[in-house]
């Protein structure tokens, strides 16, 4: 599930937002506690400044401000805040005083008169505000001062940070649907561009053309860079000039094949017929006759590998040729099955074939898959082993298998068999004496049923059996 | 009969000519497009014999001059390709029959024969050779006046053999053209099929000195024996 790039894309763009949200909540909650500490004191520098304007010292009472003050902050203790004027206050009042380091209250909006201190005395901490109080009399300056415990701030501080948070929890479950509606947008978006992508490189045909007749040819399958976005182009480009090289390569070695194959052919003929010729001259049942005899069989094994060769070669470049015609299957595998008897007497042979089923292929190539095939069956067949033909029809396909006990073990035996040039070796059942097969029938078998829009498998039942199972079109 | 061969390669040439010699045919060979054209034009010919990949002229190309020229003598294709098209090509071209190298050269001279007598209006219907005949719609043998009728593949077997007397077939080449497999099976059916062979063909009172002309060469196959 985690090799899903969409859903890797969902979960990271989830996290990365969520991990955003929960900082953002940390650092505001930290950050915001001293600016929102100087609008509460600024606030109540306000109060002062406006409760002590156009007072002149003289009619200043200062128990009446207390007293005022005293009820503002209802959860004050009796006489809790103090209020003085310079040259009235007590000893511990003026203690206070000695140990307070002026400041002005920070706040970008105004400036206050006011300034302020925060000190500790005893046990509790304290909010100093001194307020200059001038009179146009005779008496000069004096500073007003008020302290007021410093918790009764944090309490208000405190109510303010709880209703934010009540207000911010109530937005979760919008936040939540918002997260998720963005990161669906973003998976969407990302993957519309991919899928894009995508869909185009399922186009492409490495042969050049997919299609039986074949006939399109193969600079048809270059991506369009404009068609992608810009960080696309690139890797599109790259993968132009990959499939390019790719295809020219696998033009060159189908080539190569084929044009190896073909001028294999004048001299084989000519080794052939001179062979046959000496052949026929030497001596009856001299040595020199046999020798001969089995350097022309030899010749003719060259020149069977020659002809896979060229029809591999062909298939490589998508170059079959089909003839179709209607071929009827029981007439077939009837004849096959005779053969089957007379090469193999001991081996049982069973076929179960409705004589109605018909395919459409190319005889010869046809002919040469059964043939094929059946060798293949044959060779690997023990003696009083079984070999059988089914053939079904399913819908527009036949379904056809050669099914064959063996005395191989199957343990080694998988598609590599379909591999050119392939030999199942590491068996100790295997007779060394035995001629083997070019390795070379059971990779051509396959690519004839591809050509023909088919397909050709390998299946290992119990008991030994081995079989080949195609689907083919039906005529 | 007189037959014209256009072949470049000397060696083929050489085969071919020796080959056609032995059963009497003469052979008269030009190696390339150009003369061979000429030379086609020129003399008669009861069949011509035409390489594709030649100098000067391929021979699609000769054979379209040669038809242009109105001139009807079979023509048989030989060349290295076994592709579909090139064979259509061919006969689109008007040639009578098509032969891939590489080859069996029997196999050539069978096919000029039969090519020659279609155009004579004779159908070979019975192979014979010697006291053998073979009929070939039938599927029916007589020897010494002995009738049998043979299965598809003693057909074949004896069709191959007859078709080229005194030529050895081993018994590998036997089994890839009759039996179309190219590997030892592991048992004597070639020597069971001609066994079968002999059998049904025996006869109950046999001419003297008269043996069924197949003949066993030990360790190598099987041979037709030519009449003499």
């Amino acid at each position: 599930m985690l090799r899903s790039f969409k859903l890797k894309f969902f979960l990271l763009v989830t996290i990365s937002i969520v991990f955003f949200a929960i900082v953002t909540r940390i650092s505001v909650r930290y950050a915001s506690t001293k600016p929102l500490h100087e609008i509460f004191y600024g606030n109540f520098a306000s109060y002062l400044e406006l409760s002590l304007k156009d007072q002149s010292l003289s009619d200043l009472n200062t128990q009446a401000i207390q007293q005022k003050i005293n009820a503002f902050y209802s959860d004050l203790n009796p006489n809790e805040a103090q209020v003085w004027l310079s040259d009235t206050g007590n000893t511990a009042q003026q203690n206070m005083l000695s140990g307070a380091v002026w400041r002005n209250i920070r706040n970008p909006s105004r400036t206050y008169a006011v300034e302020l201190a925060e000190l500790r005395q005893g046990e509790s901490d304290w909010i100093l505000f001194k307020v200059p109080q001038s009179d146009q009399g005779n008496q000069g300056t004096q500073d007003f001062f008020v302290a007021i415990p410093a918790r009764m701030f944090e309490a208000r501080f405190e109510d303010m940070m709880e209703a934010r948070e009540s207000v911010v929890n109530s937005m979760w479950p919008l936040l939540v649907l918002c997260i998720l509606l963005c990161t669906w947008f973003l998976t969407y978006w990302v993957m519309r561009s991919l899928q894009n992508l995508q869909n185009t490189f399922q186009k492409i045909d490495l042969k050049g053309n997919g299609n039986v007749s074949g006939s399109s040819s193969s600079s048809g399958n270059a991506l369009s860079e404009k068609q992608f976005d810009v960080e696309f182009a690139s890797f599109v480009g790259y993968f132009n000039s990959l499939i390019k090289r790719l295809q020219l390569n696998f033009e060159q070695a189908s080539r190569f094949s084929s044009d190896a194959a073909h001028e294999l052919r004048t001299p084989l003929t000519v080794i052939r017929g001179n062979l046959k010729r000496l052949l026929n001259r030497a001596q009856d049942n001299s040595v020199e006759q046999i020798q001969l005899s089995m350097l022309s069989d030899e010749v003719e094994r060259l020149i069977s590998i020659t002809n896979k060769l060229v029809l591999l070669s062909q298939a490589d470049g998508d170059n079959f040729k089909l003839d179709l015609q209607e071929i009827k299957l029981f007439d077939l595998i009837a004849v096959t099955g005779e053969d089957i008897q007379s090469l193999v007497p001991h081996v049982q042979f069973e076929y179960s074939v409705s004589p109605d089923i018909k395919l459409l292929a190319d005889p010869s190539l046809f002919q040469q898959l059964l043939n094929n095939l059946v060798s293949n069956a044959i060779k690997y067949t023990p003696p009083q082993g079984k070999i059988k033909f089914n053939a079904k029809v399913f819908g527009d396909l036949v379904e056809f298998s050669l099914s064959n006990t063996t005395f191989l073990s199957l343990d080694g035996i998988d598609d590599r068999i379909f591999q050119r040039f392939y030999r199942h070796l590491n068996d100790p059942n295997i007779d060394t004496q035995r001629p083997k097969g070019d390795g070379l029938g059971l990779s051509l078998c396959q690519e004839i049923a591809k050509a023909h829009g088919g397909t050709l498998s390998l299946h290992k039942g119990p008991d030994q059996w081995v079989s080949f199972k195609a689907t083919w079109q039906r005529a | 009969m007189k037959i014209l061969l256009i072949e470049d390669d000397e060696q083929i040439a050489d085969l071919v000519a020796s080959a056609f010699e032995a059963v009497g045919i003469q052979t008269q060979l030009e190696k390339d497009g150009f003369r061979g054209l000429r030379t086609a034009l020129q003399l008669n010919f009861d069949a011509i014999l035409l390489d594709v990949a030649l100098p000067l002229m391929d021979g699609f190309q000769v054979l379209e001059e040669i038809r242009r020229n109105n001139l009807n003598t079979p023509v048989i294709m030989l060349t290295a390709s076994i592709d579909l098209p090139d064979r259509l090509k061919s006969f689109e071209k008007g040639a009578d029959d098509y032969l891939p190298k590489p080859f069996y050269m029997e196999e050539l001279i069978v096919r000029v024969k039969a090519m020659i007598n279609n155009k004579r209006g004779k159908v070979e219907m019975t192979l014979v050779q010697g006291d053998l005949s073979l009929d070939r719609f039938t599927r029916v043998a007589t020897w010494q006046g002995e009738k049998a009728t043979l299965t598809q593949r003693e057909y074949v077997l004896l069709e191959c053999l007859m078709t080229s007397p005194g030529q050895i077939f081993s018994r590998e080449q036997i089994l890839k053209q009759v039996w179309n497999v190219d590997f030892d099976p592991g048992t004597n059916v070639v020597d069971v099929s001609v066994q079968r062979l002999r059998k049904k063909l025996s006869s109950p009172s046999p001419k003297l000195g008269l043996a069924f002309p197949i003949e066993t060469i030990r360790g190598v196959g099987y041979r037709f024996k030519t009449q003499s």
